[in-house]
């Protein structure tokens, strides 16, 4: 869980950042810089100058185009970020794994990929090779592992993952977490990928009472997206009372109610923070976790 | 003994799965039975003011007459302590109506629902072929009418709000919370394209439901059969709230490879209309 704190913390601050960033040049000149460029890919013009030897100045001015509607601006954006590379380049570069456009979406992906100075992994990986990129992929955070897997895994389904993967394996992906099958950690992140069968297979995950995979999911909670999956895993595990033993980062061991870990992983995840104050190392009361139910009906509906 | 219990109709609210078979039967409705195996044995209701028996041979026809649970035991002779050979347990359940506000939504621009006002009741009908028929739960047509918003929805309308990367102007869910009729028990909004995760270019959901916001978003691209069987899980989403989770099956199956799926178990049912049970 402190991990997941240190994670969360810190891709907010890396988020943070790339909205102030130090200038070098003055700031009307770069981002006069960057206008011309973009209005010349925009007017079918071939770009005259590069934008890449300004580094991480050049973030901030074209972040903006990450969004735009058209998408060869956009790709050029992708382009731009990933070769400036760093934290901050990755952190824009990351929002466009969702962009419309699967050029986009996949040229994202592999500089993120590149950016984690990892190979290329396919189908006749071996389980330890997947394990290690995995661990890599949650011990980063949720939108890296997606990057891995859109590149990595570009073909991959369940329902293949599940042939070339026998026998089932156990894998310990948090140092101080619970160890679980691979499948369900593969299964979350390509339902998070929007792969259709691997959704409605979590749609049985979250309904389990395995208090490993419970732990687990709660703990890569950021792997999770679909509000009705949030949803159904708030309220079974807010209504959890069974009491497990919590391992932190340092190796301590104490215990601590199912119901208590999601209260914590659900507040984090949703940023809720102001109206439900974390207590950490206390139980919640019944009301806290009745209003913390209620504001989670309100707010992640169920398709 | 070889007693096998069938209904007229698919969507009629009989759970025979269980070691009991179980009937949800409306007031002063009826439902029809094909009850085989039973020679030889004879019908006898535990509480005759709740279910009135009657056959039209091979048909076995129930009417509910008051709110309650009740059985028929089929029994070897007349005499009170001979213990049932086979029994059916009916559940009469009282109306439950729900009042749906419909709003047509266009931005100008890509939302521009293509659903038309006009073929609301035909939606709703087959909505309540699926759910009346089995739980006895209603929707009725508060409104129907166009609605026309002055921002810009985007290709997707999402919910999106659950993510901290995502910018807030990504959650249209969120703008749209402010045209809800809170008259109505369900304010349903037609869309052209709607998701609820993190990739909204890739078709997943065909409609979301917040039974404490009691509001629905709903997209456009499905068949009426297929829109009406959504209606009426979402509906069932609205008032089982947490209570059901999606199952592998059915009416509460999430696959769209089980689209044709209707039924709802007695669980099911009797969490989203409780009438009858105390």
């Amino acid at each position: 869980m402190l991990r997941f704190l240190a994670l969360s913390i810190c891709f907010f601050v890396i988020l943070s950042c790339s909205s102030s960033l130090p200038t070098h040049q003055s700031n009307d000149s770069l981002r006069n810089e960057v206008s011309d460029v973009f209005s010349s890919i925009r007017n079918n013009k071939v770009a005259t100058k590069s934008l890449k030897h300004h580094g991480e100045d050049i973030i901030h001015y074209v972040a903006s185009y990450i969004n735009d509607d058209d998408k060869r601006i956009r790709l050029e954006a992708v382009n731009v970020l990933g070769t400036v590379s760093g934290e901050k380049a990755m952190a824009v570069l990351a929002t466009a794994l969702s962009d419309p456009s699967k050029s986009v979406r996949d040229q994202s992906a592999f500089y993120l990929y590149q950016y984690m100075g990892s190979h290329v992994v396919d189908l006749k990986t071996t389980p330890i090779q997947l394990e290690h990129e995995l661990k890599k992929a949650y011990h980063l955070n949720e939108i890296n592992a997606a990057a891995i897997l859109l590149t990595a895994f570009t073909q991959l389904d369940i329902d293949s993952f599940k042939q070339n993967l026998q026998p089932p394996r156990q894998v310990y992906l948090f140092k101080e977490g619970p160890n679980v099958d691979i499948t369900l950690p593969i299964t979350m992140l390509l339902s998070y990928r929007g792969e259709h069968k691997a959704r409605e297979q979590m749609h049985q995950e979250v309904e389990t009472k395995d208090i490993n995979k419970l732990k687990f999911m709660l703990q890569a909670i950021t792997s999770i997206d679909s509000s009705t999956l949030l949803n159904r895993l708030a309220f079974n595990t807010l209504s959890d009372n069974r009491i497990t033993d919590v391992k932190t980062a340092e190796g301590t061991v104490y215990q601590k109610r199912i119901m208590d870990i999601a209260y914590e992983a659900f507040v984090l995840q949703l940023g809720i923070q102001n109206l439900f104050p974390l207590k950490i190392n206390q139980q919640y009361s019944r009301y806290d976790i009745l209003r913390l139910q209620k504001y989670i009906g309100d707010h992640l509906p169920l398709a | 003994m070889g007693i096998q219990v069938k209904g007229i109709s698919s969507r009629q609210g009989l759970d025979s799965r269980g070691e009991t078979p179980w009937q949800m039967l409306p007031i002063s409705e009826k439902r029809q039975l094909f009850i085989s195996g039973t020679q030889g044995l004879i019908p006898r209701i535990r509480d005759p003011k709740k279910v009135k028996l009657t056959f039209i041979n091979p048909i076995t026809v129930l009417e509910g007459l008051s709110e309650g649970i009740t059985y028929i035991d089929w029994v070897s002779s007349p005499n009170a302590d001979v213990k049932p050979g086979f029994s059916l347990e009916v559940c009469v359940k009282k109306q439950k109506k729900v009042d749906v506000s419909f709003f047509y939504i266009d931005d100008g621009r890509s939302q521009i629902t293509k659903r038309d006002p006009k073929n609301i009741r035909a939606l709703v009908g087959q909505a309540n072929g699926i759910l009346e028929t089995q739980t006895n739960v209603r929707l009725n047509i508060k409104k129907a009418l166009p609605l026309k918003v002055s921002q810009d929805f985007g290709t997707v309308v999402r919910k999106s709000s659950q993510f901290k990367n995502v910018p807030a102007s990504e959650d249209e869910w969120g703008d749209l919370i402010q045209y809800r009729d809170r008259n109505a028990d369900l304010t349903v909004f037609f869309v052209v394209n709607f998701e609820a995760d993190m990739t909204p270019y890739i078709d997943n959901a065909n409609a979301a439901t917040s039974s404490g916001l009691k509001m629905c978003v709903f997209e456009d691209d499905e068949s009426l059969g297929v829109s009406a069987r959504t209606l009426a899980h979402e509906v069932v989403h609205l008032l089982a709230s947490y209570q059901l989770s999606h199952t592998t099956t059915g009416l509460m199956s999430s696959s769209s490879s089980h689209i044709e799926q209707y039924f709802l178990t007695k669980n099911e049912i009797n969490i989203i209309n409780p009438s009858g049970l105390k």
